[in-house]
């Protein structure tokens, strides 16, 4: 796999405080990558020294093949999770001035805004300032400021917050669009269904050290129990080596002894009669409820197949 | 480079078309202008009330008419009788009245009179003038001219570039003096406004995304290349307002004819204003970088006020030996050349070679401070919300 962005023993502190105490990971080309953790673990810190922004203390943090150059910037997006656009200038202004800095030319900058202006419903709002924005506004605008010079790398930290559910959703979709195109992404977010939406791959990284890491599939089933869930019509039957997990809502979980498959109590259930299946899956759990356990936990490091 | 042009047109104009900047610009316009129509509405009344007859007694005939000027604004009237004037001064028809002594032959003592406000100076000067004229009607003309005229100096100056007059020689200082105060004011207002923009930046994390976009220098250079325009755009403006001003204003007022305008002098002016501008809005650029708020930087940007000011404190001393060590050491120093230059100026020549080599120094200078602001900024640009120590900016800069 070639990758677009290694981290490797990164170490930072400010003063007394450590914010990075040992993170590495890597992140490959065309894939969706999660920054994950809690407030204060030391993600921004960590893409800051990627953006060389800071200088590590120790370790090394290179991206595009190597330490980050001037030549390398107008092949990456950056949009920080506080926003950074200049508020008394006119919103399309402000887009083609960061797109110029970025070597856009001006008009072609200026097509490509318009584009973007009519898929965000903000062709309207194009001559007002920034500052006269709606928060919601503001991000789609930062956005797109990060997606005019059509990078190679692009690195958002909350690329959601502020957005309703319809611009969360036009938002994802640009972004899974700009991944087909052959972007790298790598994502802070605390949202972690977006997480299991959109990432291939994750790390997740608490007071300072990186405490999970690997696909999102394969870090869901290393930390799934022996059970399944079950929406069906009718009584269950008492079964062998499994034990009722309770309800929520009109789904059931049903815990299995070790060695039992779902696969049997499939066929055993598919055979009760009376008994409607109407849903049966492997219980995984979510990103939400490992990320509570990782971080709720004493966060010792664990490590999915990578 | 592309990018700093880019950076440096996107700063000016922000900065010029912001309504702080234009009112700022305008103010002094303003004034000129108020000014201006001030000097000319007193000059008018001064002209008016100075306008009229003057009557005298000159009971022993020590007067001719005949020395009278055809053109001045006064008139000579010779009365009878002290009470005929002081009825003249009554009733309007003269401004002034003079009585001549019986002995004035001997004595040439004359008393004035008026009516409620004593007249000008000038008014004193034309029946002075008068009397004289008539009293030496038998001497030559040429003679007559030397005692009448006050006697008239010219001043040279060693090397010979500089000959002026007694008004030339106070008229000089106009120029320098009054375009030092505009460069000081745009240098300072300018100044505030990138430490400001570099603060403001910082905090709300525009910087976090230009600096993903550009190097710290060029961001840096962009930025005080564009403030640079912007302080050009004032003095420019307001220079011009002045030389229009002066042109029109020399017309009524014959003392602004000897006011040196000369255009080698103003262009160098011009460029070691801008290389001072550049020079501070650097070192202002890099305070910004190091604070949180304006306060904070006010208070550290003090001492380079200070020293840019410098030369103001010692004005006397420019004007006693302007080429003495004080003012050359001065005009050699970058912070305060300019200003130090222009009052040297006004004093007297500036050798040449001087001139180059405060230029010289005052653009390496920028160089220097570019390249320092740009480190600083590196140090200071992510630590939002936190003060920089001058420990820490020392170590990055070691580093």
């Amino acid at each position: 796999m070639d990758s677009v962005i290694s981290v490797s023993g990164l170490r930072k502190s400010f003063g007394a405080a450590e914010a990075v105490k040992d993170v590495s990971f890597e992140v490959h080309k065309g894939e969706i990558f999660g920054l994950l953790g809690p407030n204060g673990a030391g993600k921004t810190t960590t893409i800051r020294i990627i953006l060389d922004l800071f200088k590590p203390d120790a370790g090394h943090a290179h991206i595009l093949g190597g330490p980050m150059t001037e030549a390398k910037k107008p092949r990456i997006g950056y949009l920080p999770e506080e926003r950074g656009l200049y508020r008394d200038l006119k919103l399309e202004d402000c887009l083609v001035y960061l797109a110029e800095l970025k070597g856009v030319p001006r008009d072609v900058a200026r097509k490509r805004a318009l584009a973007y202006f009519e898929r965000f419903d903000l062709v309207e709002h194009r001559r007002k300032k920034v500052n006269d924005l709606s928060k919601g506004m503001q991000q789609k605008a930062q956005l797109i400021a990060t997606l005019l010079h059509q990078p190679d790398v692009l690195i958002i930290d909350e690329p959601f917050s502020g957005l309703d559910p319809v611009n969360t959703r036009l938002a994802q979709e640009l972004l899974i669009e700009e991944r087909r195109r052959g972007t790298t992404l790598i994502m802070s977010t605390h949202q972690m269904h977006q997480v299991e939406e959109m990432c291939d791959r994750i790390v997740l990284i608490h007071q300072g050290r990186s405490v999970l890491y690997g696909g999102v599939d394969e870090i869901r089933r290393s930390h799934a129990e022996n059970a399944v869930r079950l929406v069906a019509r009718g009584d269950i039957p008492a079964l062998p080596g499994v034990t009722d997990g309770g309800l929520k809502g009109n789904t059931r979980t049903l815990r299995l002894a070790p060695g039992l498959s779902p696969q049997t109590v499939l066929q055993q259930l598919a055979g009760t009669p009376g008994l409607l299946i109407e849903s049966f899956e492997l219980a995984l759990p979510t990103m939400d409820d490992i990320f509570v356990s990782v971080v709720g936990g004493n966060g010792s490091t664990a490590r999915a197949a990578d | 480079m592309r990018q700093i042009l880019r950076m440096a047109l996107h700063e000016y104009t922000r900065h010029v078309l912001r309504r702080r900047f234009v009112i700022a610009l305008l103010m002094p316009l303003f004034m000129i202008v108020f000014i201006s129509a001030i000097l000319t509405v007193i000059i008018t009344l001064v002209d008016q009330s100075d306008r009229g007859a003057i009557a005298y007694v000159d009971p022993v005939g020590a007067l001719s008419q005949a020395s009278a000027p055809a053109d001045a604004l006064n008139t000579f009237v010779r009365v009878g009788s002290i009470d005929e004037a002081r009825a003249m001064l009554r009733d309007g028809t003269a401004i002034a009245a003079y009585a001549l002594a019986p002995d004035f032959g001997a004595t040439r003592s004359a008393e004035l009179i008026f009516w409620e406000r004593r007249p000008s100076r000038d008014v004193e000067r034309a029946f002075e003038r008068f009397a004289a004229t008539s009293l030496l009607a038998d001497q030559p003309p040429e003679i007559r001219q030397r005692i009448i005229e006050a006697p008239s100096f010219t001043f040279e100056s060693s090397d010979g570039t500089r000959v002026t007059d007694e008004i030339g020689l106070i008229a000089g200082f106009v120029i320098p003096i009054v375009l030092g105060i505009l460069f000081i004011v745009a240098l300072f207002s300018g100044a505030q406004y990138l430490m400001q923009a570099v603060i403001e930046e910082k905090e709300n994390r525009t910087m976090e995304v230009i600096v993903t976009s550009i190097s710290p220098l060029q961001l840096m250079s962009g930025k005080v290349l564009g403030l640079a325009g912007v302080g050009l755009t004032q003095v420019v403006t307001w220079t011009s307002a002045l030389l229009i001003a002066l042109s029109l204003a020399s017309q009524r007022l014959p003392f602004l004819k000897a006011v040196r305008v000369e255009p080698g002098f103003i262009a160098v002016a011009l460029l070691m204003f801008v290389l001072e501008y550049l020079l501070f809005a650097a070192l202002m650029g890099a305070i910004g970088s190091l604070v949180t708020s304006a306060k904070d930087g006010q208070n550290l940007s003090g001492p380079l006020v200070l020293l840019a000011m410098t030369p103001e404190f010692f004005i006397p001393v420019f004007f006693i030996a302007p080429n003495g060590p004080i003012a050359v050491g001065l005009s050699l120093f970058p912070l305060s050349a300019p200003l130090a230059l222009l009052l040297r100026y006004a004093a007297a020549p500036v050798p040449i070679w001087q001139v180059l080599l405060a230029m010289a120094l005052l653009a390496a200078s920028v160089v220097g401070a570019l390249w320092l602001a740009s480190r600083v900024f590196r140090i200071g640009m992510l630590e939002y919300g936190r003060r920089v120590s001058l420990k820490t900016v020392w170590e990055g800069l070691r580093g």
